[in-house]
């Protein structure tokens, strides 16, 4: 069943206040996180985080296409032992 | 193995009894591989020419396809392949766009130094889990990610095999935002 529109998207409190913090700072801190459950609000656009996948801190930048994923979408916690394709392609982000 | 050559595929297993051959293609995406043939053994010894190329399984095996080869006229010549895996020629892949892009492969073996000299170790794998490209830097036991974006990356030298990284604060410190 999906989650009632009236509760709004569930983000930890705590991690709205790191993110407040950082932004008001102005400087580009990583926030690392535990709360893997939380949703991505629009207002961590452009913030790093550091995901915990419950062995290390994976680097997440949020990007706008990240909106109402939760964080650990983008930290797997388990290896995967495969190929890693031939022809795969990184760009060096802004 | 030859450092220009690249693993695009893998022979699984035979299909029937007319040669035809059960590959495992390691591109992105998968059917890329029909466009990288003729491909070749580890050695380059053997050259493998496509007669045709299908998909497996499309719904649920999306990486497998089943190929028939010129030079594979029978299933007895078919069991002989199982397991070979596939290598095209670098030069082969398609072109980089700009500058700020790179081949995962190039990447991997890199020496990374921190801003001031020190050694951080290599560059042991590159992966992407949907948050852009990420570093593992540090050795096989202990390694730690690093975004692959121009806060975190100095300088990067393919031909010295060299980059210099700036790592996130508290990957040195241990620190955290309050």
């Amino acid at each position: 069943m999906t989650r009632s529109i009236w509760k709004g998207p569930f983000v930890e409190g705590h991690l709205i206040k790191k993110a407040e913090t950082v932004r008001a700072s102005g400087r580009n801190d990583m926030i690392k996180t535990w709360s893997r459950r939380s949703t991505i609000l629009p207002d961590f656009v452009g913030l790093n985080f550091a995901v915990y996948n419950g062995k290390k801190f994976i680097p997440v930048f949020v990007t706008e296409n990240m909106i109402g994923h939760k964080f650990g979408e983008f930290a797997p916690s388990r290896t995967y032992f495969g190929h890693t394709a031939a022809d795969k392609k990184a760009r060096k982000g802004a | 193995m030859s450092s220009s050559l690249i693993c695009v595929g893998k022979i699984l297993k035979p299909h029937g009894i007319k040669g035809a051959l059960k590959i495992q293609s390691f591109t992105e995406p998968p059917m890329a591989l029909e466009g990288y043939f003729p491909l070749c053994n580890e050695k380059e010894t053997l050259t493998f020419s496509l007669r045709s190329f299908c998909p497996f399984n499309p719904t649920k095996e999306k990486e497998m396809f089943l190929v028939s080869l010129e030079e594979v006229e029978n299933r007895t010549q078919a069991e002989e392949l199982i397991g070979l895996l596939l290598f095209i020629q670098e030069e082969k892949l398609p072109a980089l766009l700009d500058e700020d892009e790179f081949y995962f492969h190039n990447l991997i073996g890199l020496q990374a130094l921190s801003k001031d000299g020190n050694s951080l170790g290599s560059v042991i794998d590159v992966q992407d889990f949907g948050a852009g490209a990420l570093l593992a830097v540090g050795s096989k036991e202990k390694s730690e990610y690093i975004p692959f974006r121009k806060d975190y990356v100095v300088s990067l030298d393919l031909n010295e095999k060299k980059i210099v990284l700036n790592p996130p604060q508290f990957f040195e410190t241990g620190k955290e935002v309050k």
